[in-house]
């Protein structure tokens, strides 16, 4: 990243923001905002999995950058 | 040239091999795309995989509608074994474990996936030029932007490097460069086409969708890859219609609004759409209605928070443990300026200033669009408000970039459905006209643009 400046990208990116959102406060609160549904019937069937008999796993695996078998490996206190 | 219906047929009837179909294909991608930069992989297996439809249609086997059709797919759509890097340095060696939905659904139908297109890093763009493997070009206007973000997609297509073409539009990815390349592109209503296997830019406005040289073409996709599915809770168990067999649209109300006149950069494009548009109502004999769309010249101020925050988010997983390098060490500026900016204004959040407001926002463009859809059937207006600049230009501020999805931006944050097919030229450069309908219309959408078509348009 020693090509780009993240501070001064933050604040580039932040004063855009606060444009938009001064354009914004113009307007009148809408009334009711939609959270989305609920819709019990798209509900994935728990034990049902097209990966069951493939190799996901392994192909998962492949992409990471240290693996210890089929465990991913991270730094200890960095999450 | 035969049309994509012409070229099914032909396959079908084993008039036309698929696999001279894809060879074809590969010799101009051989040819063209070192300069046009449309594809970051080439399918090496797409000869076999053609000359499999062959020998099932030389034994008189039932074969899908995409038969021997050469399909190429958008870096940000999970295609098994092939990369799907979203043309960024921080995914450059990752190769998807599993198909997208759409993927899947395109193998069912014997479609081939001849390889994968270049595009904006991520899709945060509107020009092809912020790819981490480099620019794309435009064959419709050398020189010029092809537009962005599906930039690789949209020229393979203008480029005759492929049939039909799969991108995402999240803001206008689809339409925009479909506009700038001379092509059809259509942004499916949000919960139409599944999301699953798609690498998301924003989850409340991604939607997978088509581009092709011709309005069949773009149908037949449409037709393939829309449906529910288990693995994307917000498509909808709604009827795929037959997208293909186009009504011929009668007693249609016709939406127009002075916003987009007023917003429109270039006066030239507006004019050209109007022309187009009156075009249109004369053939079918009805003159426009002017609609009262209140809240549409805030949609750029509306959408861009939602993007920043809902990409900062979903860009947490690109932590270098699972999938090559953290995000924030190899990305370009564009996608770097989008993480930071939804961290700082997502931290910011707790009075809902930045995310909550403009949730506020987007309800009432959505409102709009509701009291529009009462009294006409669509909206017909441009695509994007000025010409494609030169490749390699320098812009400075963002903002000038943000600007170019002005006209797009609002049917994703209304969730309704837009095509785009070409109007005409301006100094050689192509200009799209860009059809809205309300939610699950699709089929509305795509008979207007095959009327256009088959005026001559």
């Amino acid at each position: 990243m020693a090509r780009l400046d993240p501070e001064k990208i933050r604040k580039q990116a932040k004063k855009i923001m606060d444009e938009f959102i001064s354009a914004l406060d113009k307007c009148p609160e809408a009334k009711k905002l939609s959270y989305g549904a609920r819709r019990d019937k798209n509900q994935r069937k728990a034990g049902k999995s097209r990966y069951e008999k493939t190799d996901f796993q392994e192909k998962i695996l492949d992409n990471a950058p240290k693996v210890d078998d089929d465990q991913i490996v991270a730094e200890k206190k960095k999450w | 040239m035969v049309n994509i219906k012409q070229k099914q047929e032909m396959i079908k009837k084993g008039e036309l091999k698929a696999e001279d179909n894809i060879s074809q294909f590969l010799a101009t991608i051989k040819k063209k795309d070192k300069s046009i930069k449309a594809f970051l992989y080439v399918n090496k297996n797409a000869i076999s995989d053609a000359k499999a439809i062959d020998k099932k249609i030389k034994q008189e086997k039932k074969v899908g509608k995409l038969a021997g059709l050469a399909i190429a797919v958008k870096a940000n759509i999970s295609v098994k074994g092939m990369p799907s890097n979203c043309a960024s340095k921080t995914l450059e060696k990752y190769k998807s474990a599993f198909d997208a939905d759409v993927i899947e659904k395109i193998k069912a139908e014997d479609g081939i996936i001849i390889g994968i297109t270049n595009c904006d890093e991520f899709g945060c763009g509107a020009s092809g030029e912020n790819s981490a493997f480099g620019a794309t070009g435009n064959p419709a206007a050398p020189g010029k932007i092809p537009g962005g973000s599906s930039s690789g997609s949209a020229a393979a297509v203008a480029g005759d490097m492929c049939d039909i073409a799969l991108g995402s539009d999240t803001g206008g990815s689809v339409r925009n460069p479909a506009s700038h390349c001379g092509i059809v592109g259509l942004k499916p209503s949000y919960g139409r086409v599944s999301r699953y296997g798609l690498i998301d830019l924003a989850m409340s406005l991604d939607q997978i969708g088509p581009l092709c040289k011709d309005v069949y073409g773009t149908a037949l996709m449409i037709e393939v890859i829309s449906g529910k599915s288990e693995y994307d809770p917000i498509t909808f168990d709604r009827p795929i219609l037959k997208y293909t067999k186009f009504k011929t649209p009668k007693d249609i109300k016709i939406g127009i609004s002075k916003v987009f006149k007023e917003l429109c950069k270039d006066k030239r494009i507006a004019e050209l759409i109007d022309k187009t548009i009156k075009k249109i109502a004369d053939n079918l004999n009805v003159k426009p209605k002017q609609i009262r769309l209140k809240y549409i010249d805030l949609a750029i101020q509306t959408y861009y928070p939602l993007v920043y925050v809902e990409f900062f988010s979903a860009t947490r997983k690109f932590d270098g443990r699972r999938y090559g390098k953290k995000i924030e060490d190899s990305c370009g500026e564009e996608v770097l300026r989008r993480i930071l900016g939804g961290e700082t204004i997502g931290a910011a959040e707790y009075e809902g200033r930045y995310y909550r407001k403009s949730l506020e926002v987007r309800e009432l463009i959505k409102n709009d669009f509701r009291e529009a859809f009462e009294s006409v059937d669509i909206i017909l207006c441009p695509t994007v408000p000025s010409l494609p600049h030169s490749l390699g230009t320098k812009l400075k501020d963002p903002k000038v970039m943000y600007a170019y999805d002005a006209f797009t931006v609002p049917a994703n944050l209304a969730g309704i459905c837009a095509g785009v097919i070409k109007a005409g030229e301006i100094e050689g450069i192509p200009v799209g006209l860009q059809v809205m309908a309300d939610v699950f219309r699709e089929d509305l959408v795509l008979s207007i643009m095959k009327l256009w078509e088959d005026m001559g348009g």
